[in-house]
Formats: C-alpha cells, sequence, structure tokens
C-alpha cells in the first residue's frame, strides 16, 4: 500500500529545545490514521512541518509521493486541514469562508456538508457557538477534492452526536481512498475510529500500531479471590504492578508475559478469577 | 491570489474610507480659510521674521506668505498632519496583515490555501499599496475640487510630483512596518519597533533642523527626503529623495517578503 504521509528523521527545534526528535513515521493510504500523545508531546508540531506551517530543522516529509516543504502550494490543493485551536475571522460569515477557500480550491463537499451539519452560513463567526464554529472548520477541510484530511484534535467543541457524525464521514472518506491523519486526547475516540496509531512522547514517537495490535499488546489486568489471604510478595513479580489487595482479594496489571502470575496464583485456591486485555487507554499508559 | 487582496481590501474598506474623508475634510477646512490666511499674511511675516530659520523650518512657519494653493497646504497640512495620518495608515495596514493575522490565528486559514508563501505575500503587498495609492490620490488631487470650489486656481503639474513624492513616502513607512511585522507576531510590537523607529527619524531630522552642529543627523531620517515644500513649490522631487524612498521600498520588502517565506508560523 503506498504511504500518504512519509516522515523521515525530523527533527524540529525551537533555540534549544527540541520539540521533535528525528520522528520517523508512515502513514498508509485510505487509512484513519490515529496520533496520540499528551500536552506538549509534539503532536501539533508534527502537524504544522506537515502543512509547512512551520519548517523541519532536519529530515524531511513526504506526502502523497511529494515534498511537503517544495511542493507546499499544490499539495495543499488536495489536503483538507483542521487546527487544533479554530481560528476564524469574527466579522466574516460562514458563507464568507467557504467562499474563500472555494475560489482557489474548489467547492467539493462543502455544500453538501453545510446541509448535513445543519449549519446556517449566513451567521457571522462572532455569533456562532463553539460547536457551530467547529462545524464550520470541519467544512472548511473538506473544501476542493482532498485525498488526504490532516485533522488536530477535530472533535474538540463537538456534543456526542455531532462526533458520530463526524466518525461517520471520516470512515466513508477512508473508505472512498481518502487518508485521515488526526491527532486526539480521546483515547476511546482513536480506538473506535482509526485503523491504526502512533504515540509520540516528549518528541519521540514511541510506538506505531495497527489499531488491533495495539490493542494486543501485553497488558492484561488480572483480579483474583482465593480462600484464604493473599501475600503480596508472592505478587512482586517483574512487570506486574499490585494494583490493589485487600485480604483475599487481589488486582493486578500484567505488562509482557501472564505466565508468572498464573504461577503464583496456582499456590493459592482460587475462588474466582478476572484476565481482561487492556483498554487503548490503559497500554497507553504504559507508554508513559 | 486576488482573492486575498480583494478580501483584504473589503474588510478595511471603512478604516480606508474614513482616512480619505477625515484627509479630505481637513483640505476643505483649509482651503477655506486660504484667501484670508493671504489678507494677513503680511503681518504674520512680521511677527515671525525675528524667529531661527531652524526653528521656522522645523514647525512649517518659513512660508506665512504662499501665492498659491499648494504653497498653503504645504505649510498647513503637508508638513505635519498628513503624514501622521499617513504613518498611522500604513503602520496600521502593515501591522494587521501579517503579525494581526498570526496573533488572531487567522493566518493559518490563508496558509491553508493552495499558494506559495511568497504569493501569499505579494497578495497581502498589494492590498497595502493600493490602499496607499487611494488615500494619496484622495488627499492629493482632492485638492483640485475642493479648491475649484472656492475658484481658487490649482495646479497639475505641482500636484502630480506631489502625489509621487507622498505615495513613495507613505510606501516607504508601509515596506517598514512590514518588514517588522513579518518578523513578530503580535501587533503591538510592529506599532512599538516601527513606530519608534520612524519616531527617532523624526527627531533626527528635527535635531539637524534645530542645531547646525547636528546637521548631518539629517541624512538618517525619512523625514529629510520627504520635502513638501519644494513639491509643493516648484513641482520638483530632488532626485536624492527619489533614490532613498527607492531604497528603503526595495530593501524593507526584499527583506520581508525574504523573512515570510522562510519563517515558521505557529498558527
Amino acid at each position: 500500500m503506498a504511504s500518504a504521509i512519509n516522515i523521515k528523521g525530523v527533527t524540529k527545534t525551537f533555540g534549544s529545545k527540541r520539540a521533535l526528535d528525528d520522528v520517523s513515521l508512515t502513514i498508509p493510504t485510505g487509512q484513519v490514521y490515529g496520533f496520540l500523545g499528551p500536552n506538549g508531546a509534539g503532536k501539533t508540531t508534527t502537524i504544522r512541518c506537515l502543512m509547512d506551517y512551520i519548517r523541519v530543522s532536519r529530515g524531511a516529509i513526504d506526502i502523497l509521493g511529494k515534498d511537503a516543504h517544495a511542493n507546499s502550494a499544490e499539495l495543499k490543493a488536495v489536503v483538507g486541514y483542521l487546527s487544533s485551536d479554530v481560528q476564524l475571522h469574527d466579522n466574516w460569515t460562514g458563507k464568507d469562508h467557504v467562499n474563500f477557500m472555494a475560489s482557489t480550491k474548489g467547492r467539493g463537499r462543502a455544500d453538501e456538508l453545510v446541509k448535513t451539519f445543519n449549519l446556517d452560513l449566513s451567521v457571522k463567526v462572532r455569533n456562532l457557538s463553539s460547536g457551530n464554529k467547529q462545524k464550520l472548520a470541519i467544512i472548511l477541510a473538506f473544501v476542493g477534492q482532498p485525498k488526504l484530511l490532516i485533522m488536530d484534535e477535530p472533535t474538540r467543541g463537538l456534543d456526542p452526536l455531532l462526533q458520530n457524525q463526524l466518525y461517520e464521514l471520516l470512515r466513508e472518506f477512508a473508505i472512498s481512498g481518502g487518508t485521515v491523519f488526526l491527532s486526539s486526547h480521546n483515547l476511546t475516540e482513536v480506538q473506535q475510529l482509526c485503523d491504526s496509531v502512533a504515540v509520540i512522547r516528549a518528541g519521540k514517537i514511541v510506538a506505531a500500531e495497527a489499531m488491533k495490535d495495539i490493542l494486543q499488546l501485553r497488558v492484561h489486568l488480572v483480579q483474583a479471590v482465593a480462600t484464604k489471604a493473599i501475600n503480596k510478595a508472592d505478587f512482586k513479580l517483574t512487570d506486574v504492578e499490585i494494583q490493589h489487595s485487600s485480604g483475599k482479594t487481589i488486582a493486578l496489571k500484567a505488562r509482557g508475559e501472564i505466565d508468572p502470575i498464573i504461577k503464583a496464583l496456582a499456590t493459592y485456591n482460587v475462588t474466582d478469577l478476572d484476565v481482561s486485555h487492556a483498554s487503548l487507554e490503559d497500554v497507553f499508559m504504559e507508554y508513559y | 491570489m486576488g482573492n486575498i487582496t480583494l478580501r483584504e481590501l473589503w474588510d478595511r474598506k471603512w478604516s480606508l474610507l474614513a482616512y480619505c474623508l477625515g484627509s479630505l475634510g481637513m483640505l476643505l477646512l483649509y482651503i477655506a480659510t486660504f484667501r484670508s490666511t493671504q489678507a494677513s499674511s503680511q503681518q504674520l511675516q512680521a511677527l515671525v521674521k525675528a524667529y531661527p530659520k531652524g526653528f521656522l523650518d522645523a514647525f512649517g512657519l518659513n512660508n506665512l506668505a504662499p501665492t498659491t494653493i499648494e504653497q498653503y497646504l504645504d505649510a498647513k497640512h503637508f508638513s505635519f498632519i498628513w503624514p501622521l495620518l499617513a504613518i498611522i495608515l500604513a503602520l496600521s495596514r502593515a501591522a494587521a496583515e501579517f503579525a494581526g493575522e498570526i496573533q488572531t490565528g487567522t493566518m493559518g486559514l490563508v496558509l491553508s490555501l493552495p499558494l506559495r508563501r511568497l504569493q501569499i505575500f505579494m497578495a497581502k503587498y498589494a492590498a497595502g499599496l493600493i490602499t496607499i495609492l487611494v488615500f494619496t490620490t484622495v488627499s492629493v488631487f482632492g485638492i483640485i475640487p475642493a479648491a475649484t470650489a472656492y475658484n481658487i486656481p490649482s495646479h497639475l503639474h505641482i500636484l502630480v510630483p506631489a502625489w509621487i513624492l507622498t505615495s513613495l513616502f507613505m510606501w516607504s513607512i508601509y515596506a517598514v512596518g512590514l518588514l517588522v511585522s513579518v518578523w513578530v507576531s503580535d501587533k503591538t510590537k510592529v506599532y512599538g519597533i516601527a513606530g519608534g523607529v520612524i519616531m527617532l527619524s523624526y527627531i533626527m531630522n528635527l535635531m539637524a533642523l534645530l542645531s547646525s552642529r547636528l546637521n548631518t543627523f539629517k541624512h538618517y531620517s525619512l523625514f529629510y527626503y520627504f520635502d513638501t515644500q519644494d513639491v509643493l513649490t516648484k513641482g520638483h522631487i530632488p532626485t536624492h529623495s527619489l533614490v532613498v524612498f527607492a531604497a528603503v521600498i526595495i530593501i524593507a520588502t526584499g527583506l520581508a517578503a525574504w523573512h515570510f517565506n522562510q519563517r515558521d508560523i505557529s498558527v
């Protein structure tokens, strides 16, 4: 599968601060790709580099097979962008915004999406609610004929109903051959929506996996009840964290092999045992 | 590109109209007093004849017996009030077009268009330049209908060079403002830095006029080259004024375009 985005050893420094440190990432075409990380990890910096708003200090970025810096203008004709901190002209109407973008990119699906989101384009932005501003920003990202959508926290400010509408829209876009690269804080959203996910921490990519693989990373939550009091010392094992222990009950989180826990539990008469795969959030937290 | 230029002009049409009407209103006010001032000019000349020449030059009092409306307007309007209006308008445009848009984040919308940074720069620059030309055209050629209304003759061979000089002066201020505007991400910094530089330039010219020992300072001031007296009396623009304004415009614009093209814009 051809890659929609290929980030090759990108480092970005702001003075002495290293915001991105040798970041490499490949985003395949036709996927919804999630980009996770806490505040300040480098998500927005990466996205701004993709959009050529800021220039990389080292490394290179290819988008749809073309250099993102050298071919920036050409690429923006086929890239839809949604910023995390949507900033629109307060004294413009929604129609002014759409017309402004459409004058160089073509209207594309703008009118259809205005109807889908039930947005009144005649209202000035200063009079729109934050949710409606976000709707307008999403519509602007779809103006023209985008092949790639780069979205920085696209569901911020949207109510659950609209979030679901957006998820549907993004899935349709990916099914029709488009690629979505979206950053999010919302792990549930990423888990529901994305085919693959990358995790960035302190400017470095710490994981880049298919969603099914990241969910199957070996993080298990084990809860056991025995017939006699459980000795915590028996469970002080490598990569095992005792989350809770009280009398005959113990709750453990295991990273990696689960076998040492099973062997330790085998010395007890276990009456109840619950083993579950960690949620994406738990897996994610293991990286931080 | 054209949509950016048109949008810039459309968004700021009311302020341009206000500046043009303000300048035109002041012209009308001064032109209305021309005849009466001419009648009392002998008394005024006698009153200030003992003042030092530098002082008279510095405060536009060196020609209190104007024979033409252009000379009169030089003393009343173009030597102080008009440059002030022009500076404020030029700096506000320069500040709003780049630093202002970066500050509010709306630059992100422009940068997401399929245009090169230099095209965006040129589109915004064109809007600024059109604003300047509209303002100087109204300010200078507005004299013709206003003077005609009072049966006062005006002189096109003086007004055309005056329009060129005022346009070059305002364009230079705009280019300096733009150079600061593409460097910072805050409008108030443009007013502070560019305004400070222009104020310093004005003070240097003033010092050169008031003290012969500081005469060389005038060469470092844009206001020295903005010789409205020469142009509004004889219709003549000194070559050194053309050269200096052209150099300031070319250098400041070139540096601004270069920096805007390569800078990081975190929006």
